[in-house]
């Protein structure tokens, strides 16, 4: 497989890219209407949230490659770890709403 | 069908985790597994977007003095956004293993109770306001 027609890892990374920003902005969202509560529990939950969200946000480190002598063909690196990362970054955010939407 | 690892050439040993799904069957397509990677990522952000609209309804019936009802309806989709979240990652399990098992692909079972959970939603919110405005 020489390159793929399909730009499927530039695809897949956008995707990434989309989830990312989304979960900036709703955390972000979520620490302003916290704010503006001036609830500081909720407020430190919202911004532990964030930081959750800025680690699912950057891509991770590519492997390295040619140092391991993989053809280019190899596998896609597994996107578990990252997927479930990404859950946990929203389960936490929407107990942040719920907090919200109780005080 | 075998329960072994799949063989390729040089690669020595497949340690990628989940074991439950990458220690059955043999490697798809990498464009498959891709496409796979983003549907959960589309379920991801359908998840975020309920959150979101918990958020922003609890938010916005504060400022405006709406009734506690919007803060139920605006918690209970927080919670519907937490369970999606979950439905995305087992869902990309689920595929990922029929596709190396070189099964059918499951049927999309939370696809139907999405729509509906989202008129229901809708249904309320247009219930309120009717009763509001009148």
């Amino acid at each position: 497989m020489s390159r793929d027609p399909g730009l499927q890892p530039e695809r897949t990374a956008l995707s990434w890219q989309r989830t990312g920003v989304a979960t900036l902005l709703v955390a972000g969202g979520a620490a302003a209407a916290a704010v503006h509560r001036g609830e500081l529990l909720v407020v430190g939950a919202a911004l532990v949230v964030l930081a959750l969200a800025a680690v699912t946000a950057v891509p991770p480190r590519q492997p390295p490659g040619h140092a391991s002598g993989h053809a280019p063909s190899h596998p896609p690196a597994p996107p578990y770890a990252r997927l479930v990362r990404a859950a946990v970054a929203t389960a936490a955010l929407a107990a942040v709403g719920v907090l919200l939407s109780m005080t | 069908m075998s329960a072994e690892p799949a063989s390729q050439g040089s690669r020595s040993a497949d340690t990628r985790r989940p074991r439950s799904v990458y220690g059955f069957g043999a490697e798809p397509d990498p464009r498959f597994s891709m496409a796979n990677e983003r549907t959960a990522l589309a379920w991801m952000r359908t998840a975020l977007a309920f959150v979101a609209g918990g958020v922003g309804l609890t938010s916005v019936a504060r400022i405006a003095g709406l009734s506690r009802l919007m803060d139920v309806v605006a918690a209970v989709l927080c919670v519907l956004g937490a369970l999606l979240a979950v439905v995305a990652v087992l869902g990309w399990r689920r595929r990922e293993l029929a596709m190396r098992l070189e099964r059918p692909l499951p049927a999309p079972v939370v696809l139907p109770w999405l729509g509906a959970l989202v008129a229901v939603v809708a249904l309320v919110l247009a219930g309120y306001l009717a009763v509001q405005t009148r």
